[in-house]
């Protein structure tokens, strides 16, 4: 036995330290702010594990000269528990500082977004066993954390692979943010269909994600489905319902305006609801396909032994069940002290309906995440938004508020399973993660609030400003006021949600919301996420199996890792530079 | 040997129909419910209908069909030999350079691990609901002490290692125990 291993023996292996706690809680601060920012700009966050995984590495054991692999997964698992909420806050509670004549409170949002990262939190702890140990679900961000945290073991070819792809494509995601930046490139996007003489409305378009890239070759064969889906919905329904005249553009229009107008009725009006209705309508039926596991996967926690993952490692169901109680509780507080004339009956309703959205809307993200490394957070959220704003007859603050704590929820409890696949492939004890994130997620929304509240009260955001423009905030407006004015689409989500859940019956496995998925996101994401789906296939029946999981998952890892890090590297210069 | 390969060919067929009634049934349904303002009523019913006519057919296939444990045997000799090879390790353990014990973990996860684990899902037609979350529940959670002995030892602590191996080998064991009762 060498010395360093006897000096290291000699101590308990290191798991939640203080080390970790304060290494997490400050870069997931560090980041929430950042993404809170970007995400007011660009609409959307990064997923930020990876980079706290590096950074973990860096400081634990480059700086400090100490730190293990299950420890870094502790840090991981706390930065990211803080800053994903972030991505509740900015796509709803932005949205009530754009609407001049609504009062509301932002304490009271503040702890209903509280409630929600608690209860995305405890919700899942029957979801880990039955996504990632009995469904074995391969979630590709979990994946590719888990090969940054096991770089150090994994010897140096395969550390390489992965230090290097993180690099070019850290690199790539940089210079491309950069050219769209300062106006060298009008997106970041590469658009086919002009090329091909296709109307806008058949979009053969590209994003340069790196991220989706590797997501999709990290999830293989079973990806594929999500490329059909995304071909189908915009190559062979959209097309023919124009030509069938179903779908037709503004008067007045015509030409290469009026296809635009048609590609954008399609995205929005059609595809989207459709794609809302069929992830509901799978998830459904998911659900009544997996009862019989997920009851199984609660006899196994309400067991003696604590399940059969042995006593204490796993934490006990019974805190999903006080959970939920709490957030009923919390959520009625919050939603009375935003209007303390709105009743007992709505009180309660509206925390019920809004504890129960957030268990189904965490169900489909989860799965989503699980199967593809997506998250239709914004999604789920707006249709929380507007089944209360419906529930409450037009009290826009609750319903806001609902959706806050909804939106907070779900990015709560995919970041959870993530990091719980994550932990699965180190062998971290899951009751470590939850324990540490549940005593960490309120962070996070807190310092979303205050920060969206700094950045309204200095430079403001919306259609005001347009260096800040608060898309998905705008978005979420647009949708209330569709609301109001009666102008649902019930009858796209009843559609979508019964094809899909006669799908999911048939063939099982999530289908129907893969299919949902592939509908509710731009056909640009999907395409280079199909693309990594058929590599991935290539390269398992040409070079081998081995092949695929010891190069091209390393290396499809790091094209993730680096890309997130490109996005998160992008963000704080433009929290710097608008300082 | 035609009268054996009837059954078959009229399977495949069928197999074949009820694919073609839920893609058929998804595009008809989807472009019903596409239409703008309101969806159209009949042609979204028709593709409902249709998926569901596809999903009974599917479902009847999947009930003459059946599946057997014999139909997966790879995955049940990979399964019944892993915990061998897991306790043999374990024993020469403490002998062991770690550096060597991580390597050999890494070599039993290409030939052992990835075949459970890609296999696994398929075997939950074998055994059922209630004992596959039985088994792979058992099985899944010694797969995670074999990560962790892993983790430690990249990590130079032999004695999370051993603890690790040791918990391992004999979760999985129960796991096989459980499966070969099933």
């Amino acid at each position: 036995m060498s010395e360093l291993e006897r000096s290291i023996s000699s101590r308990p292996y290191r798991e939640v330290t203080v080390a970790t706690m304060v290494l997490g809680i400050v870069s997931g601060i560090v980041l929430t702010a950042s993404m809170t920012y970007a995400g007011l700009v660009i609409g959307f966050v990064v997923p930020a594990s990876a980079i706290a995984a590096i950074l973990g590495w860096g400081l634990l054991r480059g700086i400090m000269g100490r730190g293990s692999i299950v420890e870094n997964n502790i840090n991981q698992t706390v930065a990211s528990a803080i800053n994903n909420t972030s991505a509740g806050v900015i796509f709803t509670f932005p949205a009530l500082f754009l609407m001049d004549n609504v009062e509301f409170n932002s304490v009271a949002i503040a702890l209903a977004a509280i409630a929600g990262a608690f209860l995305g939190t405890l919700f899942i702890i029957p979801l880990r066993k039955q996504m990632i140990e009995l469904e074995r679900l391969r979630f590709p961000q979990g994946i590719a954390v888990a090969e940054v945290l096991r770089s150090s073991g994994a010897g140096l070819r395969k550390s390489m692979l992965l230090i290097v792809s993180t690099l070019i494509a850290l690199g790539i995601g940089l210079t491309i943010s950069f050219l769209v930046e300062f106006e060298v490139w009008d997106n970041d996007k590469l658009v086919l269909g002009d090329k091909l003489g296709l109307p806008a409305y058949v979009p053969v378009t590209l994003a340069v994600s790196l991220l989706s890239l590797g997501a999709g070759y990290i999830t293989g064969r079973p990806g594929l489905v999500v490329l059909v889906g995304g071909v189908l919905a915009n190559w062979v329904i959209g097309p023919l319902v124009v030509e069938l005249g179903w779908v037709s553009p503004p008067e007045g229009l015509s030409g290469d305006k009026a296809n635009a107008a048609l590609a954008g009725m399609l995205a929005g009006d059609v595809n989207r609801p459709l794609g809302i209705g069929f992830l509901i309508g799978g998830a459904l039926a998911g659900v009544a396909l997996a009862a019989p596991m997920m009851r199984a996967a609660f006899a196994s926690l309400r067991s003696p032994r604590g399940g059969t993952g042995g006593a204490g490692e796993e934490m006990s169901i019974k805190w999903m069940y006080y959970g939920m109680i709490g957030a009923i509780v919390l959520l009625g507080v919050s939603a009375y002290i935003e209007d303390p004339d709105i009743g007992i009956v709505r009180l309660l309703g509206t925390a019920v309906v809004g504890t129960l959205w957030m268990w189904l809307a965490g169900v489909i993200v989860a799965q989503c995440a699980g199967m593809t490394g997506w998250s239709p957070v914004s999604g789920m959220a707006l249709l929380a938004v507007a089944v209360v704003l419906l529930m409450t007859q037009g009290a826009i603050a609750i319903s806001v508020l609902i959706g806050a704590a909804v939106c907070v929820a779900i990015s709560q409890g995919s970041d959870m399973m993530s990091d719980l696949k994550t932990g699965h492939l180190v062998g971290s004890r899951p009751a470590a993660q939850q324990i540490t994130q549940v005593a960490v997620s309120w962070i996070g929304p807190g310092v979303a609030v205050v920060i969206v509240y700094l950045i309204w009260t200095t430079v403001g955001f919306g259609p005001a400003n347009p260096s800040v423009p608060a898309p998905q905030a705008v978005t979420l407006q647009n949708v209330i006021a569709a609301v109001q004015g009666g102008d649902v689409p019930v009858d796209k989500y009843a559609v979508g949600g019964l094809v899909s859940a006669g799908l999911t019956l048939a063939v099982g496995g999530g289908v129907g919301v893969l299919v949902g998925l592939s509908m509710y996101l731009p056909i640009f994401y999907i395409l280079p996420y199909g693309i990594g789906c058929v590599l991935a296939m290539i390269t398992d029946r040409t070079l081998g199996r081995s092949w695929t999981v010891d190069t091209g998952i390393p290396i499809a890892a790091g094209l993730l890792v680096g890309d997130s890090l490109a996005g998160v590297a992008f963000s704080i210069y433009k929290l710097v530079v608008n300082l | 040997m035609s009268e054996a390969k009837a059954p078959l060919a009229s399977s495949a067929t069928l197999l074949k129909f009820g694919w073609a009634l839920l893609v058929i049934g998804t595009i008809v349904g989807s472009v019903g419910g596409a239409r703008l303002p309101k969806a159209d009523v009949m042609l979204s019913g028709i593709g409902v209908g249709t998926v569901f006519a596809g999903a009974v057919v599917l479902f009847l296939l999947r009930r003459r069909a059946g599946v057997t444990a014999s139909d997966q045997p790879e995955v049940l000799a990979t399964m019944r030999a892993l915990p061998d090879e897991l306790e043999s390790l374990a024993k020469r353990a403490p002998a062991l350079p770690l550096i060597d014990i991580a390597s050999r973990i890494g070599q039993l996860d290409r030939s052992h691990f990835r075949v459970i684990a890609e296999g696994a899902p398929r075997m939950l037609s074998v055994l059922g609901v209630a004992r596959y979350a039985d088994v792979f529940g058992t099985y899944a959670s010694g797969e995670r002490c074999i990560a962790r002995a892993w983790s430690a030892a990249s990590d130079h602590h032999r004695s999370e290692t051993l603890a690790g191996l040791e918990a391992g080998a004999a979760r999985i064991r129960d796991a096989v125990a459980r499966l070969d009762a099933a």
